[in-house]
């Protein structure tokens, strides 16, 4: 059961979204937030709609795996719908007992649960669309500038990419101690939360043992084949913005450029 | 060449007590030599195996890689090019997340060309059979496979010697064949000098060199025939024979006689037809 839990959703295709540069896909979905939530008009998330659909079209990801990833958001979804719609002053269109629904409450409960939905599509399409080594090189690309400020970039995304190299053999290793443990009479599913947690216990002693042994023995292979940190490394893939990079790149900036000005103006 | 002179180690337990682990250790090994060490749990062949890429420094004596000292600092760098290590545990020396990546990790380190790297990376896969896995990360590769990956990873840096730390003690039969295969191919073909550190005797019979360590010293050295002569040794620091050895023994307990003693079983095979 364990087994079945999946990091990242990564899906191989030979899609134009997949060539980006990771750097690309991760400053657009950043602007993609920012954006989403400066926009407040119908037409204007027409415009959204169409931009997020040729997105996905181009990615070539089955629309059913999008679609999937938004269920476990939907209760937060429909939470912060809720709120919106009942806790939001303005005219009275409906109410009953305490409870009171306002004009101005539907049009941002509407407009929360449409900003949501989007920005859920639109970063799921980057963790779809990108590995995670290569969107570990995306953000040690980002932060590479702020190296002057002593922000330890390459430390950060060696460290994030040995954890997803180590999330499968961890959760393999999972499996075996609890096997193990049950097969000594452990019982992991009764009584209450508290006895829960308990038993836990004789798998995370263990489970952290093992994870040391592997972090000394690790770095030791490490230092064998000649690691030193970042100095005087080359990259196997280095990131490069083509063209196309460039100009979505630019897009994206114009727009919420303009889309903050407007705000500002308004 | 690889010479170790008069090396010492020991590890200190806390101010007063210690651990001698190596004790006046002298060996020598020549450029396209098979050389296996064989010991048994904690007599030292680790901490050997660690001085020869400077993971351990000398506390005494020396080690000299094609004349370089291990010993001085600034030469570190150079001599772990130069000397390969692929440790037991195929889980804890996979760095990359597949193993075209973990292959390009020891290239990166090294600062080779990026451009070039691809091409390094399949003429070592290929050697170790793993040329058409480039893609597959670990925990969708066997043991025996991850395990030349291992070797691969290693072999992708251009080492002129390999040192292996029972690297087939975690493996199925299937994939300990596998490994050994790959070595001895590595050996001959290619004339890559190897240290095979290992506790399964049938490993060893190939090799041009047999070091028998026990409590950190070195009681045996010579070939595999001169080497596994010294039944008696053997048995006093706990080390089985060879399989076929084993059965030659026992069928010498039975009152037949061979002419020569054998460590292979196509060797066993040979002498007992010639038997009748
Ligand atoms: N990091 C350490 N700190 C303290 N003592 C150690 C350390 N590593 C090894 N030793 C001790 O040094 C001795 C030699 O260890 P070493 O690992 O070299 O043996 P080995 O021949 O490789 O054994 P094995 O067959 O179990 O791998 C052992 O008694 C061991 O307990
Ligand atoms: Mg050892």
């Amino acid at each position: 059961m364990i087994k079945d839990i999946t990091i990242g959703q990564y899906i191989y295709k030979d899609s134009f979204v997949h060539k980006l540069d990771p750097r690309t896909k991760i400053l657009i979905s950043m602007f993609f937030m920012f954006g989403i939530f400066l926009i407040n008009n119908i037409t204007e998330y027409v415009y959204v709609l169409l931009l997020t659909a040729m997105t996905i079209y181009m990615s070539q990801i089955p629309l059913m795996k999008i679609i999937k990833g938004l269920k476990p958001i939907l209760p937060l979804m429909i939470l912060t719908v809720i709120m919106n719609a009942f806790f939001t002053s303005g005219t009275t269109l409906f109410s009953w007992a305490f409870i009171r629904i306002t004009r101005e409450g539907l049009y941002l409960a509407g407009f929360m649960g449409i900003r949501i939905f989007f920005l859920i599509i639109f970063t799921s399409l980057l963790t779809l669309t990108t590995s995670p080594i290569t969107l570990t090189n995306g953000i040690e690309g980002l932060l590479t500038p702020l190296k002057k400020f002593k922000v330890p970039a390459h430390e950060i995304a060696m460290m994030m990419s040995i954890a997803l190299r180590f999330i499968p053999t961890l959760i393999d290793e999972t499996d075996k101690i609890m096997k193990a443990q049950k097969a000594r009479g452990a019982d992991f599913e009764s009584g209450n939360i508290i006895k829960k947690t308990k038993s836990l216990v004789p798998i995370l002693i263990p489970l952290f043992i093992s994870a040391f042994t592997r972090a000394d023995e690790l770095a030791m292979a490490m230092e064998a084949r000649g690691y030193r940190g970042d100095e005087g490394r080359t990259k196997f893939k280095e990131l490069k913005y083509r063209l196309a990079d460039k100009v979505i790149l630019f897009l994206f900036a114009v727009l919420l450029v303009f889309l903050i000005i407007r705000k500002i103006a308004l | 060449m690889i010479k170790i002179i008069d090396l010492d180690h020991e590890y200190r337990k806390d101010n007063n007590t210690s651990i001698k682990t190596l004790n006046k250790v002298n060996i020598e090994i020549k450029k396209g030599e098979f050389v296996s060490i064989i010991g048994h749990n904690g007599s030292g062949k680790s901490t050997l195996a660690k001085h020869l890429n400077g993971l351990i420094i000398p506390q005494k004596g020396e080690v000299l890689i094609d004349d370089i000292k291990v010993s001085e600092d600034h030469n570190i760098w150079e001599i772990r090019r130069k000397v390969g290590m692929v440790f037991q545990n195929p889980d804890n020396q996979f760095v990359g997340g597949t193993i075209e990546e973990d292959m390009a990790f020891g290239l990166e380190n090294i600062g080779f060309p990026s451009k070039d790297m691809m091409g390094r990376i399949e003429y070592a896969a290929n050697k170790v059979g793993m040329g058409n896995f480039l893609k597959r990360p670990p925990h969708k590769l066997s043991g025996g496979q991850k395990q030349r990956s291992a070797i691969g990873s290693v072999l992708a840096m251009e080492p002129d010697y390999l040192v292996l730390d029972e690297p087939t003690s975690m493996l199925d039969p299937k994939g300990r064949k596998e490994v050994i295969e790959v070595l001895r191919e590595l050996n001959k073909k290619d004339k890559m000098t190897i240290i095979l550190i290992t506790h399964f005797m049938d490993e060893v019979v190939y090799s041009d060199k047999v070091i028998v360590m026990d409590m950190g010293n070195i009681v045996l050295q010579g070939t595999p025939k001169e080497v596994f002569h010294n039944k008696e040794m053997l048995a006093q620091i706990n080390l089985e024979l060879p399989k076929a050895a084993i059965l030659q023994e026992l069928l010498k307990a039975k009152g037949i006689n061979f002419k020569d003693e054998v460590l292979t079983k196509e060797d066993l095979v040979e002498e007992i037809w010639q038997l009748f």
